[in-house]
C-alpha cells in the first residue's frame, strides 16, 4: 500500500516536473539542430546562435531589454525600498489606504494596463518609446518589490532600529548600520524580481514600443508572426538560461532572508 | 540628587489613558522596579523615559535637564529589550562595540572596553559568536554588555528577563543585580513578575490603569500595602470587609459579618465607617482545633476553620479554609511531622499588626 502511494506521488512529480521543463527542452534542443523544420534525429550545429549574431534587429532589442531592465531595477528596487520603509516604520494618513492600493494592479490583465498607459501616455504627451516603457515597467514592479522588502522588514520589527537609537546611533547611523545590511536580502530578492518582471514583460512594451524601438518579446513576437526560423529557439534558449539564472538567484536570496 | 525625575506625567492612546498624571524619582544608583499587570502603563513610563513615547503632559528630567526635545539618541541611556534585540548581522564584539563605533572612539580603546564588559558580564572568548549562536541567557548578557558600555546616565530594563525560563531567570537575577552594584548605575526596570521586582529593586513603584498607586522598598510596599490592589498584586492577600467599631488598649476593632470583631494595629476611621483589611497569608498560624489553647498573651485574632484544600509544595503548603462562610488562604512552612488533611477542624491566629487596613 505504502510502496503504491510512494510510486503515485513520485509519478505526479514527475508528471509536473516534465510538463513544465520538456517544452523548453526540446526549444533548448531545437536551438542546436542543424535542420530549420525540426527533423530528427538533432544534428549538433551552432548555426542559429551565428545567424543570431548577424541578426541586427534581434539584438538591438536585446540590448534595448537589457537597459531597460536594469534601469527599471534601479528605479523599482529604490522607490520601493523607500515605500516599503515608509509602510513598516512610519504611522501617516492614507497608510492603510496606499497599501490596500497596490494589489489590485497585481491582479488586473497586463492588456489592459498596458491599453489604458498607451491612451494615458498619448493624452498627456509621453507617447511612445523606451522612456514610456520604463514607466510602465517601474508602476509595474513597484508592488512586487514592496511586497517582497516590507516582509523582510516585518521580520525583523522595529527593535533593532530602537535598540541602535538607544545606543546613541543618529537616524542616517541606524539606517546605514541596521536597516540597511538587515534588510539587504530583502533589497537583493526584490531587485531581481523588478529585473525579471521587466525582462520578461511583453504586453505593456508591446503597447508602449516605437517603431523601431522595441524590446526582445515584442521582437520574437513579430518574427514568429512573420515565420519562425529557428534563431527564436537560439535567442530563447539564452533568455531561458539568463531568466531561470536570476530565479535561482532569487531562490536563494529568499533563503538567506528566510534563516534571520 | 535625583537621577530622573518624572512630574505628571500623561499619555493617551485613542481613548485609552495609559499615563495618568504619574510622578516618580530615581535616585543615584537606584534600582527602581516598576511593577503592574500588562496595560497598567509601566511599559510606557519607561518608553518615554527612553524617548519612543512622547507625553502629553507632565516632565521628564534626567539630571535636572528637561529632555522633551531630546531625541532617543541623545538621551544618554542605555536600554535592554525585551527579546533583547541584538544586531543579527554583527558579532557579540560589534554588538557590544556598536555605541563606540557611532561615537567614533577609536579601536585601541574600543577593543579594550569590549573587553571589559566581556569580562564583567562573564562572555570572554565570545566575541566572534553570532547572537542566534548564544543561549537566551547569554544573548541577555551581550545586550547588557552593549548597553552598559557607553556609561549611560540611566539603564532601562524592558522585561529583560521574561524570555528565560525560570531557573535561569532566577540565575541572572542575581547576576544582574550584582552587575548592576559593580556599575552603581540608576536603573529603572519593568516587570509584570512580582518576585523579581522584590528580588531586585531598591524601590518599587506598583503601577494600576495607568496611576502610580504604591511606591516604597520592597518589604514597605509588601508588609504595609496600602490599597487592595497593592496588598492583591504584590502577593497574596486574604480580604475582610467590614466597619469601623472603637478603640481599646491600642488596637482598632473591626466589626465583619461572619467572623465577628477583628483586630488592627492601623488606625481606624470614624465608627461605622467601611474598612477593609488584608492579611497576608503566611502571617496566619494554624493549630489543631483540640490542640491546648495558647497561654493568653498579647491580644490576638481567633478564628476557627475548616480545611477545604492542602496543596504541597515541597518546602510549604498552602491551605484553602472555610471560616464562617468565607475561604481564607493559609501558606505555611512543610515544618509540622503531618500537614492538616482536607476536612480537619484547625484554629487560625494572627497578630493584630498584621492586619493591614487598606483603601478599596
Amino acid at each position: 500500500m505504502r510502496r503504491g502511494w510512494a510510486w503515485a506521488i513520485n509519478g505526479y512529480l514527475a508528471a509536473v516536473l516534465g510538463f513544465l521543463y520538456l517544452p523548453i527542452a526540446v526549444m533548448m534542443v531545437m536551438a542546436f539542430n542543424q535542420s530549420s523544420l525540426y527533423e530528427l534525429p538533432v544534428r549538433f550545429d551552432t548555426v542559429w546562435f551565428e545567424a543570431l549574431a548577424r541578426n541586427d534587429r534581434l539584438l538591438r532589442a536585446s540590448l534595448n531589454s537589457v537597459l531597460l531592465a536594469l534601469a527599471n531595477t534601479v528605479v523599482a528596487t529604490v522607490l520601493g525600498t523607500m515605500a516599503a520603509l515608509a509602510f513598516a516604520r512610519y504611522r501617516f494618513r492614507g497608510r492603510a489606504l496606499l497599501q490596500l492600493l497596490l494589489f489590485p494592479p497585481i491582479t488586473i490583465p497586463w492588456l489592459i494596463i498596458g491599453t489604458s498607459m498607451l491612451v494615458l501616455f498619448f493624452w498627456i504627451g509621453i507617447g511612445r518609446g523606451l522612456h514610456a516603457m520604463l514607466l510602465g515597467h517601474v508602476a509595474l514592479s513597484l508592488p512586487y518589490v514592496i511586497v517582497v522588502v516590507a516582509a523582510r522588514l516585518k521580520s525583523f520589527g522595529p527593535a533593532l532600529e530602537e535598540a541602535a537609537a538607544t545606543l546613541g546611533a543618529s537616524p542616517w547611523q541606524t539606517f546605514w548600520r541596521v536597516s540597511a545590511p538587515v534588510m539587504a536580502p530583502g533589497v537583493v530578492a526584490a531587485a531581481l524580481f523588478a529585473f525579471a518582471v521587466s525582462f520578461d514583460q511583453f504586453v505593456i512594451s508591446y503597447f508602449l514600443a516605437a517603431p523601431g524601438v522595441s524590446t526582445l518579446p515584442v521582437e520574437i513576437y513579430s518574427a514568429i508572426r512573420k515565420g519562425f526560423t529557428p534563431e527564436i529557439n537560439a535567442v530563447s534558449t539564452i533568455i531561458i538560461l539568463v531568466s531561470m539564472g536570476i530565479m535561482l538567484l532569487v531562490a536563494r536570496f529568499y533563503r538567506f532572508g528566510g534563516e534571520r | 540628587m535625583s537621577v530622573v525625575d518624572i512630574s505628571g506625567v500623561s499619555k493617551r492612546y485613542d481613548r485609552v489613558v495609559a499615563l495618568d498624571d504619574v510622578s516618580l524619582t530615581f535616585a543615584e544608583g537606584e534600582f527602581f522596579g516598576l511593577l503592574g499587570p500588562s496595560g497598567s502603563g509601566k511599559t510606557t513610563l519607561l518608553r518615554s523615559i527612553a524617548g519612543f513615547v512622547e507625553p502629553e503632559a507632565g516632565a521628564i528630567r534626567i539630571d535636572g535637564a528637561d529632555v522633551r526635545d531630546t531625541p532617543v539618541h541623545r538621551r544618554d541611556i542605555g536600554m535592554v529589550f525585551q527579546n533583547y534585540a541584538l544586531f543579527p548581522h554583527m558579532s557579540v564584539f560589534e554588538n557590544i562595540a556598536f555605541g563606540l563605533a557611532v561615537r567614533g572612539v577609536a579601536g585601541a580603546e574600543t577593543a579594550e572596553r569590549v573587553r571589559a564588559m566581556l569580562a564583567l558580564v562573564r562572555l570572554a572568548g565570545y566575541e566572534e559568536r553570532r547572537p542566534r549562536q548564544l543561549s537566551g541567557g547569554q544573548q541577555q548578557r551581550v545586550a547588557l554588555a552593549r548597553a552598559l558600555i557607553t556609561r549611560p546616565r540611566v539603564l532601562l530594563l524592558d522585561e529583560p528577563l521574561g524570555a528565560l525560563d525560570r531557573r535561569l531567570r532566577q540565575e541572572m537575577q542575581i547576576e544582574l543585580k550584582s552587575i548592576q552594584r559593580e556599575v552603581g548605575i540608576t536603573t529603572a526596570f519593568v516587570t509584570h513578575d512580582q518576585e523579581e521586582a522584590l528580588t531586585l529593586s531598591d524601590r518599587i513603584a506598583i503601577f494600576n490603569e495607568g496611576r502610580v498607586v504604591q511606591v516604597g522598598a520592597p518589604s514597605a510596599v509588601y508588609e504595609r500595602p496600602e490599597t487592595v490592589f497593592a496588598a492583591g498584586f504584590l502577593g497574596d492577600a486574604n480580604f475582610f470587609a467590614g466597619r469601623a467599631a472603637g478603640r481599646g488598649d491600642g488596637l482598632g476593632r473591626v466589626r465583619v459579618e461572619g467572623p465577628g470583631a477583628l483586630l488592627t494595629a492601623d488606625p481606624l476611621p470614624a465608627d461605622g465607617d467601611p474598612v477593609t483589611l488584608a492579611v497576608r497569608p503566611e502571617k496566619i498560624a494554624l493549630t489543631a482545633a483540640d490542640a491546648a489553647p495558647a497561654p493568653a498573651g498579647a491580644p490576638l485574632n481567633r478564628l476557627d476553620g475548616r480545611v477545604v484544600q492542602s496543596v504541597y509544595s515541597g518546602n510549604s503548603i498552602t491551605y484553602k479554609i472555610a471560616v464562617a462562610g468565607a475561604e481564607l488562604t493559609v501558606f505555611e512552612q512543610n515544618r509540622a511531622s503531618r500537614p492538616f488533611p482536607a476536612g480537619a477542624a484547625v484554629r487560625l491566629a494572627w497578630s493584630p499588626e498584621h492586619s493591614v487596613v487598606v483603601r478599596p
